[in-house]
């Protein structure tokens, strides 16, 4: 079975994760609709808006000090957890990879974010156990 | 006169022209976030560039968890640094924190900068309604507390890849990595916490060097407001706006911000 470029272009929508390409400014050029799903508007509404406003301002921080910046320097970046701004609901939390490529003279980044819902209430448990317990730990080293 | 700073902290110096230009790296980055930078710069100046403790090739040994955990402690440690290099009348280029670190440190050894430039700092993170606007509320920085957290190998990860470059070998990256991991997420988190929940504010009428404000017209962690504060309640403060998007205009817009730098360090005004 042969897949072509028509089906292709279709799978990018019905993707499981969302996807975008980004300027190496950092605006959206194109994002596929599981993306624009989560943020409840058409992809092409997405185009033209910085790629950190996707996330939460904390989240923003993070994407620009961290994924931006390794993807600047190291043209890679892996799982990234991040959580997106969805208008009207809780913040969806993803793991967020990218690619800096070289395509027609400049530089794009590719994003995939991937949703983490489950794993994160895990790992937010286990960080606010540890964390309850650093204190006690604290108090018994003085000891 | 020991030269203990410069080499534990990883100086380097760039460039053919006459002015040193002291360079500041920020939060979570090394010296290597300026290398776009530098080919554009260094017919003009004298560039001394260096890694803050705890951060990129920076000697683990100038590493101090009592002073580094705040940003006065490193300023302490910049001004140190200019006394080692005898700087005075240079220039101080410093990004994000560093910029507040340069800024704090000219106020720890006057007369050794002629100018600041401050390309997206901020003097307070956390807003204050309704008379300031940091871009961040009490409950957005406990969040970005909880996700820095959640991403703490990856920091361990970018400063070591940063670091080496691609000149490392295997061996070398994996000792980097053993020794950046050695240093306690509460070290990164008590800095973290001093820079975002710090307020600076209370400096900047000391503040007696002229300074320029860089900023780029749409930053996701340091908005306008914060930046016009910053410009307006330095003594001799201006505002320079870039028209470009991001936090890091040294890596994603070298060439305009390189035009802005120049602008701003001119010899005629030395």
């Amino acid at each position: 079975m042969s897949i072509g470029p028509v089906e292709l272009a279709d799978f990018w929508d019905l993707s499981p994760s969302g996807h975008a390409v980004v300027d190496d400014h950092g605006i959206i050029l194109a994002a596929n609709r599981t993306l624009a799903n989560w943020m409840a508007r058409p992809p092409a509404a997405m185009v033209g808006s910085p790629a950190s406003e996707l996330f939460k301002p904390a989240a923003r921080v993070l994407y620009l000090a961290l994924l931006a910046y390794r993807l600047a320097v190291g043209s890679r970046a892996e799982e990234i957890h991040l959580e997106l701004d969805i208008p009207d609901a809780s913040p969806l939390p993803v793991l967020c990879s990218g690619r800096r490529i070289r395509y027609q003279g400049a530089h794009l980044i590719l994003l995939t974010l991937q949703e983490f819902s489950r794993k994160h209430a895990l790992e937010k448990e286990l960080l606010e156990a540890s964390q309850s317990r650093e204190p006690l730990l604290g108090q018994r080293d003085k000891r | 006169m020991t030269h203990k700073l410069i080499h534990q902290l990883n100086v380097t110096r760039h460039g053919r022209g006459a002015i040193p230009v002291l360079m500041v790296h920020g939060f979570g980055c090394d010296q290597t976030a300026w290398s776009r930078l530098l080919p554009l710069l260094e017919n003009d100046f004298h560039l001394v560039l260096f890694d803050l403790p705890g951060f990129g090739a920076a000697d683990p040994a100038a590493f101090d968890p009592r002073r580094h955990g705040d940003p006065a402690g490193h300023a302490e440690d910049v001004a140190a640094l200019c006394e080692e290099l005898k700087l005075e009348g240079a220039m101080m280029v410093g990004h994000s924190i560093g910029g507040t670190i340069g800024m704090m440190a000219s106020l720890l050894r006057p007369g050794t900068f002629h100018k600041l430039c401050l390309i997206c700092s901020s003097a307070r993170y956390l807003d204050e309604p309704p008379h300031y606007r940091g871009g961040f509320s009490e409950t957005e920085l406990d969040g970005l507390m909880q996700l820095m957290e959640q991403n703490y190998l990856d920091w361990a990860g970018t400063l070591s890849t940063v670091a080496l470059g691609d000149a490392g070998t295997p061996n070398h990256r994996q000792d980097l990595q053993q020794r950046l991991l050695a240093v306690a997420p509460e070290v990164l988190r008590a800095l973290a916490r001093s820079i975002f929940y710090g307020d600076t504010r209370h400096l900047l009428p000391r503040v007696t060097t002229p300074s320029v404000v860089v900023q780029t017209a749409h930053d996701a962690i340091v908005p306008m407001e914060a930046a016009g504060y910053l410009a307006e309640t330095l003594p001799d403060g201006d505002l320079v706006v870039m028209q470009t998007a991001g936090h890091y205009p040294q890596l994603t817009d070298p060439e305009t911000l390189a035009w802005v730098l120049r602008g701003c360090l001119t010899v005629s005004d030395r």
